[in-house]
This record gives structure tokens, C-alpha cells and sequence, in this order.
């Protein structure tokens, strides 16, 4: 019984700290994967102005 | 129990000691209280700049006056900038104390390893964490508005939005500085007797019993002076809320540090915004005053644990 509740103790614990990781890791990997840069160069324009330079 | 009375080779030792640390006091203490006289001073004055030269025209209390009757956004910091520290430090505290306990369970190779991914944010420069945010938070093309559209919910103005910009900055300053007090509570939890840990651990029925009864009392010491600490810098905010939404919409995220900032240099209002540093000063230094007295009652507890 009380092995049980120790197991479930380190699972709780475990997705925690784990989730509190991938808090800290997820801003930081997106920023650094430029995953905005896309959406900036559609809405300035630049996407279009290198498609119609390529035409 | 009487002293022993001192021998002359004691006494010549003091006098040494007291003379040698005499230079680094002084000077120590003249950087400090130099500022302080300049802003008693400054705040008795109107400055005005003509000719590129400063004019000061005595007014008064005239400065103070004004701060406490008609000067509103200040006041608007002062709460705002006690709403954030009640709210984040609360946050942090049981945050940081949390982590600190689940790493603590954690084999060393994990132990390690969260460690090192918790401590990132606080070595990452205070400008970039608020770069990162804004681009995190941007209404266009933000990760959170991304994530709302996945879920087809409408994009949120995290920052523009006056009910819920305070809220935004607090949340990025528990994600900026967690880490810091989860590691003075590592540090604390590891430095704990295990022999007391591990008896404590026969003796209670669950993990409460021996967090309440055995964990929280013996790390009360540092968890006071970790308190204190984060106090401290929340009254202190500043870049997070220059870089994310400059104190606005209105007057939705001004805080003390950042009304001080903008009287003294956007406004030119230099002896407004000494006197607003004054009695900024003034509170904080009654603060540190109390802070010291709960680590001098949290020892005193911990002492007299240790005693009986």
C-alpha cells in the first residue's frame, strides 16, 4: 500500500518537474526556431515582393 | 557568563582591525550616503534647463506636496507594484519550493539535468527574456495566439489588454525567476540532516505529515531569507515592464521603478522624481528593516528548535 502511493508520490513528481522542464525549454526552442519570421514576412509583404521578383 | 578580560595583544588586535577596515568604511559609506544627500537635495528644488545650464529654484516641500496630493500615476505604481509582489512572490515561493522538493526525488543523473534546464532563465540576459516574451505574446503571430487558434479560440492581447497585461508581466516574471528560488531551495533541502529526514520518514504515516512537522521547520531559516530576497527585487521590477509594454495601456502595468524612470528622464521633472526616489527609498528601507527582524525571529525559532 504504502509502495504504492510512493510509486505514485515519484510519478506526480516526476510529471511535474518534467512539465515545469518543458515550460522552461518550449519559449526558448520556439524563439530560437524563428517560427514567427514566416508569419512576418507575410504580413510585410516580403514573401509576395520575392514571388513577384521571381515572376 | 563574565567575558574574560582582554590581553593587551587582543586590544592592540582590535585597534588594528578597527583601523584597517577604517579607509573601505569610509569610503564605502560615502558612495552610499553621497547619492542620497544629492536626492534630499534635489527634491527640494525646481529644475529647469536653460542655456544648457541647470536652474534651481528652491521650492520647498512644494515636491512632496505634490506627490501626495495631485501626483496620480505613482500612486497607480505604488499599487500595481504591491499587487506584483504579493502576487508573484506567493507564486514563486511555492513554485520554487515544490521543484525543489520533486528534484529532490529525482535520480542524480535527472536531478542534474533539471537543474541545469531550470537555471537557464535566470542566466539569460533580462533583455532577452523580454524580447523573447514580446514575440511569445504578440497578438499576430505569438506562440499563445497560435495555440488559441489551434483550439479555434480568438487571439488574446496579452500585453494591450488592460485587465490582463499586469497579469501577463507577473506571469513572465514567475517563469523568469523561479528558478532562482528553487535553487536556494535545493540548496537548503540538501543541506538538511537525511538522518533526521529518513528517521522523520519511519516515524510519520504520509509525505504531509513529514513536510509539515519535519521538512518546513527545519528549512523555515531559508525559506524567510529566500522571501526577504524576492521582496526585495519584486519592488524592484523594472525591465520587464519597459521592455513588454512600456507601463501602459494607461496605467494598467506602471510600477514605482518605472514612474521614478519616466519623471526623471522623459518628463525632465527632476525634483518630482527625487522626491518620489525618497520616499520609494524610505519604504523600502522600512522593509528591509522588518525583513531583518523575521530572519532574526526565524534563527531565534530555529535556535530554540534545535535546543529543546
Amino acid at each position: 500500500m504504502s509502495g504504492n502511493r510512493a510509486g505514485m508520490g515519484r510519478v506526480f513528481s516526476n510529471t511535474l518537474v518534467w512539465g515545469y522542464a518543458l515550460l522552461v525549454l518550449g519559449p526558448m526552442s520556439w524563439v530560437l526556431s524563428n517560427a514567427f519570421k514566416f508569419q512576418i514576412d507575410i504580413l510585410t509583404g516580403k514573401l509576395f515582393a520575392l514571388h513577384m521578383a521571381q515572376l | 557568563m563574565a567575558s574574560a578580560p582582554q590581553t593587551l595583544t587582543q586590544r592592540r588586535n582590535r585597534r588594528w582591525i578597527a583601523v584597517s577596515l577604517m579607509p573601505a568604511i569610509t569610503i564605502f559609506a560615502l558612495l552610499s550616503a553621497f547619492p542620497v544627500f544629492n536626492l534630499i537635495g534635489l527634491s527640494l528644488f525646481k529644475v529647469s534647463w536653460q542655456d544648457g545650464k541647470a536652474v534651481y529654484d528652491f521650492v520647498g516641500l512644494s515636491n512632496y506636496d505634490y506627490l501626495f496630493t495631485k501626483e496620480e500615476i505613482y500612486w497607480a505604481g505604488v499599487r500595481n507594484t504591491l499587487i506584483f509582489a504579493v502576487t508573484v512572490v506567493t507564486f514563486q515561493m511555492l513554485l520554487g519550493f515544490t521543484m525543489a522538493l520533486a528534484v529532490m526525488r529525482a535520480g542524480s543523473v535527472g536531478r542534474s539535468l533539471l537543474t541545469g534546464v531550470f537555471l537557464l532563465p535566470i542566466v539569460i540576459p533580462p533583455i532577452v527574456i523580454g524580447t523573447m516574451w514580446r514575440l511569445i505574446l504578440g497578438r499576430e503571430f505569438g506562440l499563445f495566439n497560435q495555440i488559441l487558434g489551434l483550439v479555434g479560440a480568438g487571439p488574446v492581447d496579452w500585453l494591450g489588454n488592460p485587465d490582463i497585461a499586469l497579469g501577463t508581466i507577473m506571469f513572465v516574471d514567475i517563469w523568469h525567476w523561479t528558478p532562482f528560488v528553487f535553487l536556494l531551495m535545493l540548496a537548503g533541502l540538501e543541506s538538511l540532516d537525511q538522518e533526521v529526514l529518513e528517521a522523520a520518514r519511519i516515524d510519520v504515516r504520509s509525505f504531509w505529515q513529514e513536510l509539515r512537522h519535519v521538512v518546513i521547520p527545519m528549512m523555515l531559516p531559508t525559506i524567510v531569507i529566500t522571501m526577504v530576497f524576492r521582496i526585495i527585487l519584486s519592488f524592484k521590477v523594472f525591465d520587464e515592464v519597459y521592455l513588454l509594454t512600456s507601463g501602459g495601456p494607461g496605467t494598467a502595468t506602471e510600477v514605482v521603478n518605472f514612474s521614478i524612470y519616466r519623471v526623471f528622464f522623459a518628463e525632465d521633472r527632476v525634483g518630482d522624481g527625487a522626491a518620489m526616489s525618497l520616499v520609494t527609498l524610505v519604504a523600502v528601507a522600512g522593509m528591509i528593516v522588518l525583513a531583518n527582524l523575521a530572519i532574526k525571529l526565524a534563527r531565534r525559532s530555529d535556535k530554540s528548535g534545535d535546543a529543546s
